[in-house]
């Protein structure tokens, strides 16, 4: 659909990644090779390292940047603010979250106006308002903190994964707020993931308080 | 008491930092710098924040920046995909820019469409990349077939603290040069990419914004987000930098815009370009540190 509010470029432009010389495609192995590990290294249980700074937008109300490996967010509160229309006049106050990627972030270029998914990702973290962890599943183990590489294998169903879970974890009060599963698999491994998440939710909770309270 | 003042009369309490003894030097030639003035950051008229540029952050663009001036944070990316060429001149490529001010960056910005002022960053980067013939589209062709590579020039806007245009110039310059694009073969018939094989894009020259707010009778360099709200006028002058036996000359201009009242004498005109011009030198000094190519 044109879009005359910005630039546009041709109608139909192709990611060089899928005329790949066959030499430089990546080979499919496995998500775990034979000794456990993960195609960057890791044990199944660890997150890569993480870099958390906060105040660095000065005109917000409060902002956070976050590194996890590779993946790099930055959010930033505005607020408490008045209600746009008076229609929408609530007896509390109202939380909303815009979510979106760069265009230049992911592997595929992403369009400038917001997709589904990133309207998903909004109003999750609108449910949530907590931190989350990510966990790709795989056979009788959970892969924590996944990359973007281990997720795209998992969204094309090769290396023996079966699926997605994200838990949203409210450490003080010991409460799991939200999962979303996606993908195929029995009630025990979902239950196997919640708990590796809660587990990893926790190590970033110490990481969180060392940060803030500097 | 001051936040107070502050708050209600924001355009005297700019003022009143700024105010000069003399108000005959406020246009002669030569004498730029308000003696006694400051603005509330502590800085005179014609000093700028520091500026500290990152490049090569983002794995997952061809070229990538992170420009920071003072409170402002502002990043590029590039993308690069290959299509066919247009089909009105079927021997040259596409550069495709847009600059988003998300609702992240301000608490003016809400969400939804981009405002005019986001298109018209859009537009002034765009016509400046193409018209001074920075990218050479040319060059975006692909062997003798019909592929060219298309440039997806995002840049997305962190924080909004006043001068963004600079920032976003920069920060556009910086991801070009940062740019590799992968060698395609289209010996065998069909495109076959090489993500191991890159070169660098070929960038003739590469534009530096610098701009000046005109708020009553003070030109102030580098304005930050109050300065540029109370201003009445604005003055960007784009100069062009390349490399000259490995340092960098920025005599040519690719730009100028002056608007809003009060008018200024040609001669100050100049003066504020060739002030541009000097502090362009800095600026492409800074880039070439960070890129790594400076030769003592």
């Amino acid at each position: 659909m044109p879009d005359n509010r910005r630039i546009q470029g041709p109608e139909e432009s192709h990611n060089p990644a899928v005329f790949l010389k066959p030499s430089e495609k990546p080979g499919n192995p496995d998500l775990l090779n034979q000794e456990g590990c993960r195609i960057d290294g890791r044990k199944p249980e660890e997150i890569r390292p993480i870099y958390m700074k906060t105040g660095l937008n000065d005109r917000a109300s409060g902002s956070a940047y976050v590194e996890l490996g590779a993946t790099k967010v930055m959010c930033a509160v505005y607020g408490p603010k008045e209600v746009p229309r008076k229609e929408d006049t609530l007896l509390q106050g109202r939380l909303t979250c815009e979510f979106k990627f760069a265009p230049f972030s992911c592997h595929q270029r992403r369009q400038h106006q917001q997709d589904q998914e990133e309207k998903e990702f909004s109003s999750l973290v609108v449910q949530a308002l907590s931190r989350a962890v990510r966990l790709v599943h795989y056979g009788s183990s959970c892969l924590v903190d996944p990359s973007l590489d281990e997720e795209e294998r998992v969204r094309d169903g090769v290396g023996g994964a079966k699926g997605h879970v994200t838990v949203v974890y409210l450490s003080s009060l010991d409460e799991v707020t939200s999962i979303r599963q996606t993908g195929c698999m029995l009630p025990d491994d979902l239950m196997m993931a919640v708990d590796a998440g809660i587990e990893s939710c926790l190590r970033l909770k110490h990481r969180m308080k060392c940060v803030l309270c500097t | 008491m001051e936040l107070d003042f502050k708050a209600l009369q924001p355009a005297e309490y700019l003022a009143t930092f700024l105010v000069s003894p003399n108000p005959l030097l406020l246009f002669s030639v030569g004498s730029f710098v308000q003696e006694h003035g400051l603005r509330p950051d502590g800085r005179k008229a014609d000093e700028a924040r520091p500026v500290t540029v990152n490049t090569g952050s983002v794995s997952t663009a061809d070229g990538s920046a992170l420009v920071r001036m003072g409170g402002t944070l502002v990043t590029c990316g590039v993308k690069a995909e290959l299509s066919n060429p247009p089909v009105e001149s079927g021997d040259c490529g596409y550069l495709v820019c847009n600059v988003d001010l998300p609702p992240l960056c301000s608490p003016r910005v809400t969400p939804g469409p981009p405002t005019p002022r986001g298109q018209s960053l859009s537009q002034h980067l765009q016509d400046t990349l193409i018209s001074c013939r920075c990218v050479d589209v040319k060059d975006l062709i692909v062997g003798q077939d019909n592929l060219c590579w298309v440039l997806y020039l995002d840049v997305v806007c962190l924080c909004d603290n006043g001068n963004v245009r600079d920032a976003v110039f920069f920060a556009a310059t910086a991801a070009l040069r940062n740019t590799s694009l992968p060698t395609v073969d289209v010996s065998s018939g069909s495109p076959e990419v090489s993500y191991q094989q890159r070169h660098p894009l070929s960038l003739p020259h590469l534009p530096l914004a610098i701009s000046y707010s005109l708020f009553e009778s003070h030109i102030l360099l580098d304005p930050f987000h109050e300065e540029e709200e109370l201003s009445s006028g604005h003055v960007s002058v784009v100069v062009l930098s390349h490399l000259k036996m490995g340092q960098p000359d920025c005599k040519l201009i690719g730009g100028l815009t002056k608007s809003g009242p009060p008018s200024l004498p040609s001669q100050k005109l100049i003066e504020l370009v060739h002030r541009a011009q000097k502090r362009a030198r800095l600026l492409a000094d800074l880039l070439l540190t960070a890129s790594g190519d400076k030769k003592t």
